[in-house]
């Protein structure tokens, strides 16, 4: 039989059985543990608490919020057996590589386009790296291209350079163009 | 154990160890939000200057008081003004996607996004530039270096000036006056940034002081970029080769992985090209690390009676190398491309 400890041990037995996560607004989501260890955080804290993890009482998660939490879970209830991602970047121009989704991931940003932001806040969170690094991306994908009116228009940012002190930016990047 | 500050929880374990009160306790967060590194040991005070007559109670009211400064700070880091919550960390992750002149246009979003963006610059990516174009000034002993971020100036030929115009950065007061002759001083147009004397071409280079944000791949060559100007106004140029020489032997000389430099020569045959690319030759069949030296070299030429001997001249020097080394697309080492453009 499997162990009941949670402590290092992700034996199949164990993956299979249910956790109560409680996020910021007080809801309760039963997960299966295999499901949640996507999320190293969650990861790291079963196996830190080990046999003193009561599965019932819940794990609060004071930075998440419910609805952020429900579109997460559909991420790694995808991604659970799936391998790490790696990054890399270009060794010349430090500028990173682009990953390659698969159509279901760029089906998931779609339909959750509008909340980029807390994804990514949830996914660092809560150190599950594909999800942090492909939100990323689609933000970067999104900031790509579009003038400094666009982003700040597209995140709800206010402007609050003066015209001398853009000058000032525009004179330091001697090849800036716009 | 769970922490509760300013309303919210956290994991924690405080690990008394046998000999305690001897020895202090060790206290682990298992989830401090948004630190890199969640399961650290916390160092208080209380514990790096531990007294055996020190209580439990002690310990954890010392770890609140600690965990409790450290959310007020996180609360100021959250309502910086123009983040909208986004945190530095993740607005770095995020422009690690982008280029170096995205990143620059970024900069114009908000007093947060320029000061980010400043602070992290020498993490962030670099802009690409495609050419590093170097050439002498008429009158003076500088070197003007001008650096091209689309265009490699072969790309001039192929297009109207006007069009070239439009992809040029920062040189734009000749193209845009394109009725007005070639004069000595016109060649001065360049911006002041972008001269630098012969002597600050080492630093340039080798210590990228002068180039901020160095690009990826340069181009090293005295090919004019006004090329059609020059031959309008009837001026041909004079030293390029000997200048090419002395770039390659700094090249050389330096010892250092000089890869990502390819260097182009062009023009008519002269015994300064024919110099040049012995020097090359003889680098390339003498060093034990060819990797290290310039990926390219290009040779740009006309062809006549005299190119014709060089070009044999070079086949028959070629069958001394490594073919290997020559013929693989991707191998770093001599590369010669010549080009012989009919007339």
């Amino acid at each position: 039989m499997a162990t009941e400890s949670a402590n290092g041990v992700s034996s199949p037995e164990l993956n299979e059985r249910d956790v109560v996560i409680t996020t910021n607004d007080n809801r309760n989501f039963t997960v299966k543990i295999g499901v949640a260890r996507v999320s190293k955080t969650i990861n790291n804290m079963i196996q830190d608490l080990g046999e003193s993890l009561d599965l019932s009482s819940g794990i609060p998660l004071p930075n998440v919020d419910g609805p952020i939490f429900e579109k997460v879970l559909e991420w790694c209830e995808e991604h659970k057996n799936a391998p790490e991602i790696k990054v890399e970047q270009d060794p010349h121009t430090r500028e990173r590589k682009w990953f390659t989704m698969t159509e279901w991931e760029e089906e998931y940003f779609r339909k959750f386009l509008s909340h980029l932001w807390d994804l990514a806040m949830a996914a660092n969170y809560l150190e599950i790296p594909s999800l942090y690094y492909y939100t990323c991306q689609k933000l970067a994908e999104r900031i790509k291209g579009r003038t400094p009116e666009q982003i700040r228009e597209m995140f709800g940012i206010e402007d609050d350079l003066t015209e001398e002190e853009k000058a000032e930016i525009r004179r330091t990047n001697v090849w800036c163009t716009y | 154990m769970t922490f509760i500050v300013e309303d919210q929880s956290y994991f924690g374990k405080i690990i008394f160890p046998r000999n305690y009160p001897v020895q202090a306790p060790y206290i682990q967060i298992c989830t401090t939000p948004n630190l890199k590194e969640p399961r650290k040991f916390l160092y208080l005070p209380i514990i790096e200057n531990w007294k055996a007559s020190c209580t439990a109670k002690e310990v954890i009211q010392a770890t609140l008081n600690v965990m409790k400064k450290l959310d007020q700070h996180l609360n100021l880091f959250y309502s910086s003004p123009g983040l909208n919550g986004l945190q530095i960390d993740i607005l770095c992750d995020i422009l690690k996607f982008i280029d170096g002149s995205n990143i620059e246009k970024c900069s114009l979003v908000s007093k947060s996004w320029e000061n980010v963006i400043r602070i992290y610059r020498k993490i962030l990516p670099l802009r690409k530039i495609c050419a590093l174009v170097i050439h002498q000034e008429y009158n003076t002993y500088n070197l003007v270096v001008r650096i091209f971020l689309k265009t490699y100036p072969r790309d001039i030929e192929r297009r109207d000036i006007k069009d070239a115009a439009e992809e040029l950065v920062k040189i734009p007061s000749y193209f845009y006056q394109t009725e007005r002759k070639m004069s000595k001083k016109s060649s001065i147009l360049i911006p002041e940034y972008n001269h630098v004397n012969i002597s600050a071409l080492q630093n340039c280079i080798f210590d990228e002081i002068v180039i901020p944000n160095p690009p990826t791949h340069i181009e090293l060559s005295f090919r004019n970029v006004f090329y059609i100007g020059y031959r309008e106004a009837g001026i041909t140029i004079n030293n390029q080769h000997r200048d090419l020489i002395k770039i390659f032997d700094w090249l050389i000389q330096s010892q250092r992985d000089v890869s990502r430099y390819s260097l182009l020569a062009s023009g008519s045959f002269c015994p300064d090209l024919d110099t040049f690319c012995e020097k090359v030759l003889s680098a390339f069949e003498s060093t034990s690390e060819p990797g290290n030296l310039p990926s390219q070299i290009k040779i740009y030429t006309h062809q006549d009676k005299k190119g014709d001997q060089f070009l044999q001249k070079l086949f028959d020097r070629l069958g001394n190398l490594d073919k290997k080394r020559i013929k693989h697309k991707n191998a770093k080492g001599v590369k010669f491309n010549v080009r012989i453009s009919g007339k």
